[in-house]
C-alpha cells in the first residue's frame, strides 16, 4: 500500500482528531461565580477540601454574622453540589455538541461462487454531512444552553442565600424574643414571690396568692415556647449551612440591626429586578435560543440525512475500485413540518412562560415592597409611641408606689407591659429585616442599602437594661449609708448562643 | 347696739379706758358663769391683764379665721351690705399642691361674713362661674325667698349675674353659707364660707381668742390639678378651711385665756374632734349658745355633717394636738386597698425587683413611720402636685401628720392680740418623758398569763 492511498484517510482522521480534548474540571464554576460577582455576592469558596476544612473551624468559632452564615452555607451545603453538579450535564452537552459525529466505517467480504473468483472485499468510511453542517448551530444552541443552565444554577445559589440569611435573622429574632421573655418571667417571678412572702406572713390569702402565682406560671409558658423556637431556628439554620447535629457548636452574634433611613423605591427595584434575576434571564435566554432553534429548523427542514463517504473494494477479479459515495434523504412524505410546528410551539410556550415569570415578578417585587413598609412602619411606631408610653407608666407607677398609692404588683405588671412592648419591637424589626430579605429575593439582587448603618445593633439586653437608679436608698438588706449611687445589681442572663 | 362702755373700750381711752373694760369684762364674766359647774382643777382667775385686743365697734372680738379672712362691709342706712362673688380661684392646700377650685372672693373657703344680732344685711352675690348658682344662708332664720334653694326659694343665679339677699339677723350663733344649686359639685370644689353672728347683748363670757374653721374633703388625685366632684367617698385631701396640715394655721393663745373655737362641717363625713390637754365646754353651735346647764364637757366632739360646734376651755400652757380622730383624716392621700406588707420579709425579693426597677423599695415591712424619714431627704420621687401622706417636724422629730391637724400652742408670756406662731414650747425641767434604757429586755413588765 502506498501512502498516498491512505492519505485521504489519515488526513480524515488528522482532521478529526483535532480540537478534541477533554471536559474541562471546572465546568461554568468560574463563569457562576462572576454572574454573582455582578450581583454583589463575592463567592470565594476555597476547592480543596483543607482549606474548607479551616474556613469551617475558622467560622465556627466566633459569633456567627449574617455574612458567615452565608458563606459557611456556599462552602458546605451539599445542595449547593447538586446543582453544580447539574453544570457537568451542561458542560457535557457542549462538548458533545462541539465535537464532530464519528465516522463509521463499513467493511465487507462477498464470497463468489464463480469458478476462479477471489472473494470481494470492500471497506468504505462515511460521515454524516448534516451532522457536519449543523454543528455550529449545535455549537451555539449547547453553549447557549450552559450559559442558561449557569444562570439558573446561579438563581438556586441566590435563593439558597436567601434561605440562609431569613433563618439567620428569624434565630436572631428569636433569641431576643427568648431574652424578653425571660425578664418578663424574672418579674413575674419577683411577683409570685412576693405574694408567697405575702401569703407566708398572713396578709394575703389563698386565692390571692394563686392568682399572682398563676401569672408567674404562665411567664414561664411563654419562655419555654420560645425556648422551643430558638431551638427549631436553630436546627433549621444548622441544616441550611450543611452541618450535621453534631457539628452544631456554633453561636450566633446577638442583635438586629437597626432599622433603616429610608428604603430603595419601588421603581428602581423594578428596574433592578428586570436586570438582576437570573431566572428572568434564564428565561429569556430560552426564548432566544428557541427563536434560534426555529429559524434553523425552517431552514433546513427540507434537511434530511446526507452522508458522504469514500468507499473502496477489492473486486472478485483482483481489480481495485474507489471512489466517493453520498446518500441523501429525499423530503418527499416529510419536509420537517412536524419538526417546525413543534419548534413553533416550544417557542410560543417559552414566551409565555417568559411572560408570566416577568409578571409574577413585578407583582412579587412590589408586594414585598408593601410588607417591607408594613413592617417598618410597625417597627417604627413601637419605638416611637407604645414604648415610650409604657416606660412612662412604668416611672409614674414608680412615683404613686414611693408615696405608697398603689402597691408593688401593679408597678411589675406595668414593667412586664413594657417589656411586651419591647418584645412587639423586636420581632416587628425581625418582621423587617425578613421582609428585606424576601425583598432582595425578590429583585434577585442583594439590596445595598441594607448594609447602611454598619453594626449598630438593636439589642434586648440593651432595652431590658434599666436606667442607673439615681438615689440613695437603703434596702431591707443593707441599712442606711452614706453611697450616693445605688449600684445596679447584675443582671443574669442566660446562655448566649 | 354699740354700748357707749363698748364703744369706748375700742376706742381705747388709756386708763379710763382699761378701767371700764375690765369692770365690764367682770360684769359680765361673772353672769354667765355658775361656780360648781366647772371642772375640775379650773380657778376662775381675773388675773389676766386688762384685754386691749382690739373689738368691733359694736363690741364683740372678731373671729380670727384660720388661713382665711373676713368680709369687710360698708354701711349703707343702717344696713350692712356685703358683696360675694363666686368664681374659680387658684388655691394651694400646702406648698406643693394647688389646684383649680371655687370658691367666693379669691379664696376656699371664702370670706367669713361676720355680723350681729339685729343687724340688717344686704348681701350682693355676684356669680363669675360659668354655671348658675346660689347661696344658702346654712341654719339662719329668715323669709322664704332668701333661703337661697336655686329653683324653690329663688331663680337662680346666671353667669355673669348679680342677685341681692336682704335679711334682718334675728338669732346668734356659729353658721355658715354654701351654694344650693348643682349643689354637690360646687361644695366639692371648695364653695362655702363661714357666718358668724354675735349676741346683741355680747358674751356671757368674756372670750379672748374666737378661732372660726369649716372642715371639708377633696378628692385631688394624685398628680392633677382639679378636684374630682364625682368621688363621694374616698377623698384624699382632708382639710381645715381648705388647708392641709401643716400649711393650717396653728392656734395660739395665752396661758389662762379663754379660747373658742367654732366648727363647721361640709364634708360627707362627721368628725370626732378630738383637742388634747384640756377638758373643753361645748358651748352651742348653730343654734346660738347654748345654757350652762345644757354644756358637754369633753375632749372629743363629733361634729356631723352640716352641723356647725363651739367650744370653749381655758387655755393651759404647752403644745396641743387640735386634730380629727379619724386617723385616716390625719394623712394626706395614701391608696385604698394598697398591698398589705406589714410584717412581710422581703429580703432578696427587693434585690432582685431593683435590678428590674432601681427606684424600687420595699416599703411598710415595720410600718409607714420610715416612709417620711424618705420624704423628707426629697430623695423618692412621688407624683407632680401630691403631697407625702406624712409631714411635719417639730423640736422632737417627724410629726407624721397630714390633712385635719394642727397644733394649740398655749404661752404664759403670749401678748393679747398677737397671733404670731410662737415657736417651740419650753418644756419646764422634769416636764418631758425621757429615755432609761435601750435594752429590749429592761425591767420586768408583766405579761398576760394565758391559763
Amino acid at each position: 500500500m502506498t501512502l498516498p492511498r491512505y492519505l485521504p484517510i489519515t488526513m480524515l482522521g488528522g482532521a478529526l482528531l483535532t480540537g478534541c480534548a477533554s471536559v474541562p474540571d471546572d465546568p461554568g464554576r468560574a463563569n457562576v461565580s462572576t454572574l454573582l460577582q455582578e450581583r454583589g455576592h463575592t463567592v470565594a469558596a476555597p476547592d480543596d477540601a483543607e482549606a474548607v476544612q479551616t474556613l469551617l473551624t475558622e467560622l465556627l468559632d466566633k459569633p456567627l454574622r449574617l455574612e458567615d452564615a452565608v458563606r459557611l452555607a456556599w462552602i458546605n451545603n451539599p445542595r449547593l453540589k447538586a446543582e453544580y453538579a447539574r453544570l457537568g450535564f451542561a458542560a457535557a452537552e457542549v462538548f458533545d455538541a462541539g465535537r464532530l459525529g464519528n465516522p463509521s466505517l463499513s467493511a465487507r467480504m462477498l464470497v463468489s461462487d464463480a469458478v476462479g473468483s477471489a472473494n470481494e472485499i470492500g471497506f468504505g468510511l462515511a460521515h454524516s454531512f448534516t451532522n457536519l453542517l449543523l454543528r455550529p448551530a449545535r455549537s451555539r444552541f449547547a453553549e447557549g444552553e450552559f450559559e442558561r443552565v449557569q444562570q439558573l444554577v446561579g438563581a438556586q445559589i441566590l435563593q439558597l442565600t436567601a434561605e440562609v440569611e431569613a433563618a439567620h435573622y428569624r434565630l436572631a429574632g428569636a433569641w431576643q424574643i427568648v431574652s424578653l421573655r425571660e425578664a418578663v418571667l424574672k418579674s413575674a417571678q419577683a411577683a409570685g414571690d412576693l405574694a408567697q412572702r405575702l401569703f407566708d406572713a398572713g396578709n394575703i390569702n389563698h386565692l390571692e396568692r394563686a392568682l399572682e402565682q398563676a401569672a408567674t406560671s404562665q411567664a414561664r409558658l411563654d419562655l419555654l415556647q420560645a425556648e422551643r423556637d430558638v431551638k427549631k431556628l436553630r436546627g433549621d439554620l444548622n441544616r441550611l449551612m450543611g452541618l450535621r447535629a453534631t457539628e452544631d457548636r456554633w453561636k450566633i452574634a446577638a442583635g438586629l440591626p437597626t432599622l433603616l433611613a429610608d428604603e430603595e423605591a419601588l421603581p428602581d427595584l423594578l428596574r433592578l429586578a428586570d436586570t438582576s434575576r437570573l431566572d428572568l434571564a434564564a428565561a429569556r435566554k430560552q426564548v432566544s435560543l428557541l427563536a434560534d432553534a426555529l429559524g434553523v429548523t425552517r431552514r433546513y427542514r427540507y434537511l434530511g440525512a446526507i452522508d458522504v463517504g469514500v468507499e473502496t473494494s477489492r473486486e472478485g477479479d483482483g481489480s481495485r475500485s474507489v471512489g466517493p459515495t453520498v446518500s441523501l434523504e429525499l423530503p418527499i412524505f416529510n419536509q420537517g413540518q412536524g419538526r417546525v410546528a413543534r419548534a413553533k410551539a416550544e417557542l410560543e410556550q417559552a414566551e409565555a412562560d417568559l411572560q408570566s415569570l416577568e409578571i409574577e415578578i413585578s407583582n412579587a417585587v412590589r408586594l414585598a415592597a408593601t410588607e417591607l413598609a408594613a413592617a417598618k412602619s410597625r417597627a417604627g411606631h413601637y419605638r416611637d409611641s407604645l414604648i415610650p408610653l409604657r416606660e412612662t407608666i412604668v416611672a409614674r407607677k414608680q412615683e404613686r408606689v414611693n408615696y405608697m398609692l398603689v402597691g408593688p404588683f401593679e408597678l411589675l405588671l406595668a414593667k412586664q407591659q413594657e417589656y411586651e412592648a419591647y418584645l412587639g419591637y423586636l420581632e416587628a424589626v425581625r418582621d423587617y429585616w425578613l421582609a428585606r430579605v424576601e425583598l432582595a429575593r425578590e429583585v434577585g439582587a442583594p439590596l445595598t442599602r441594607s448594609t447602611q448603618n454598619g453594626s449598630a445593633t438593636i439589642d434586648a439586653e440593651a432595652l431590658i437594661q434599666p436606667p442607673d437608679g439615681t438615689e440613695h436608698l437603703h434596702t431591707e438588706d443593707a441599712p442606711m449609708t452614706n453611697r450616693d449611687q445605688m449600684p445596679v445589681s447584675d443582671i443574669h442572663h442566660g446562655d448566649h448562643p | 347696739m354699740t354700748t357707749r362702755r363698748d364703744f369706748l373700750s375700742w376706742v381705747g381711752l388709756g386708763s379710763v379706758a382699761g378701767l371700764t373694760s375690765a369692770i365690764s369684762g367682770r360684769a359680765l364674766a361673772q353672769t354667765g358663769h355658775d361656780g360648781h359647774d366647772m371642772p375640775d382643777g379650773e380657778v376662775e382667775k381675773n388675773v389676766l391683764p386688762p384685754s386691749n385686743v382690739k373689738r368691733h365697734p359694736q363690741g364683740y372680738l372678731p373671729v380670727r379665721t384660720l388661713n382665711g379672712w373676713t368680709l369687710p362691709y360698708a354701711m349703707n342706712n343702717g344696713v350692712k351690705e356685703f358683696h360675694l362673688v363666686a368664681e374659680e380661684v387658684e388655691h394651694e392646700f400646702a406648698p406643693g399642691c394647688v389646684a383649680k377650685c371655687w370658691g367666693y372672693n379669691g379664696s376656699t373657703p371664702g370670706p367669713t361674713i361676720e355680723a350681729v344680732e339685729g343687724d340688717r344685711v344686704r348681701i350682693y352675690v355676684t356669680n363669675r362661674l360659668k354655671e348658675h348658682t346660689t347661696v344658702h344662708w346654712h341654719g339662719l332664720y329668715l323669709p322664704s325667698g332668701m333661703d337661697g334653694v336655686g329653683g324653690l326659694n329663688q331663680p337662680h343665679i346666671q353667669p355673669d349675674e348679680t342677685f341681692v339677699y336682704e335679711f334682718t339677723l334675728k338669732q346668734h350663733g356659729t353658721h355658715m353659707y354654701h351654694p344650693h344649686a348643682d349643689e354637690m359639685v360646687q361644695m366639692a370644689v371648695g364653695m362655702m364660707g363661714l357666718f358668724i353672728i354675735h349676741p346683741k347683748n355680747g358674751e356671757p363670757n368674756r372670750i379672748d381668742r374666737d378661732y372660726a374653721f369649716l372642715l371639708h374633703n377633696w378628692a385631688l388625685h394624685p398628680g392633677t390639678y382639679r378636684p374630682d366632684p364625682s368621688i363621694m367617698t374616698d377623698f384624699d385631701l382632708w382639710t381645715f378651711n381648705s388647708k392641709v396640715f401643716p400649711a393650717i394655721e396653728s392656734l395660739v393663745a395665752r396661758t389662762g385665756e379663754r379660747v373658742r373655737i367654732r366648727i363647721g362641717n361640709l364634708s360627707m363625713h362627721e368628725h370626732p374632734m378630738h383637742l388634747h390637754g384640756v377638758q373643753f365646754w361645748v358651748t352651742g353651735g348653730d343654734g346660738g349658745r347654748l345654757p350652762r346647764h345644757l354644756w358637754r364637757t369633753e375632749v372629743t366632739e363629733v361634729v356631723g355633717v352640716g352641723q356647725m360646734r363651739d367650744i370653749e376651755f381655758v387655755a393651759i400652757a404647752g403644745d396641743w394636738a387640735f386634730h380629727c380622730h379619724k386617723a385616716h383624716h390625719t394623712m394626706n392621700a395614701m391608696g385604698h386597698g394598697v398591698t398589705n406588707t406589714l410584717g412581710v420579709n422581703q429580703a432578696g425579693i427587693e434585690k432582685t425587683i431593683r435590678s428590674i426597677l432601681p427606684g424600687y423599695m420595699a416599703m411598710g415591712k415595720d410600718g409607714m413611720a420610715e416612709h417620711q424619714n424618705h420624704t423628707n431627704m426629697g430623695h423618692m420621687q412621688g407624683p407632680e402636685n401630691t403631697l407625702p401622706m406624712m409631714m411635719g417636724k417639730d423640736q422632737f422629730g417627724n410629726l407624721e401628720m397630714g390633712g385635719m391637724f394642727t397644733v394649740l400652742k398655749v404661752r404664759d408670756d403670749l401678748a393679747p392680740g398677737d397671733y404670731r406662731d410662737p415657736g417651740f414650747y419650753k418644756n419646764p425641767k422634769g416636764t418631758v418623758a425621757y429615755k432609761v434604757s435601750t435594752d429590749p429586755n429592761f425591767g420586768q413588765p408583766p405579761r398576760r398569763q394565758t391559763a
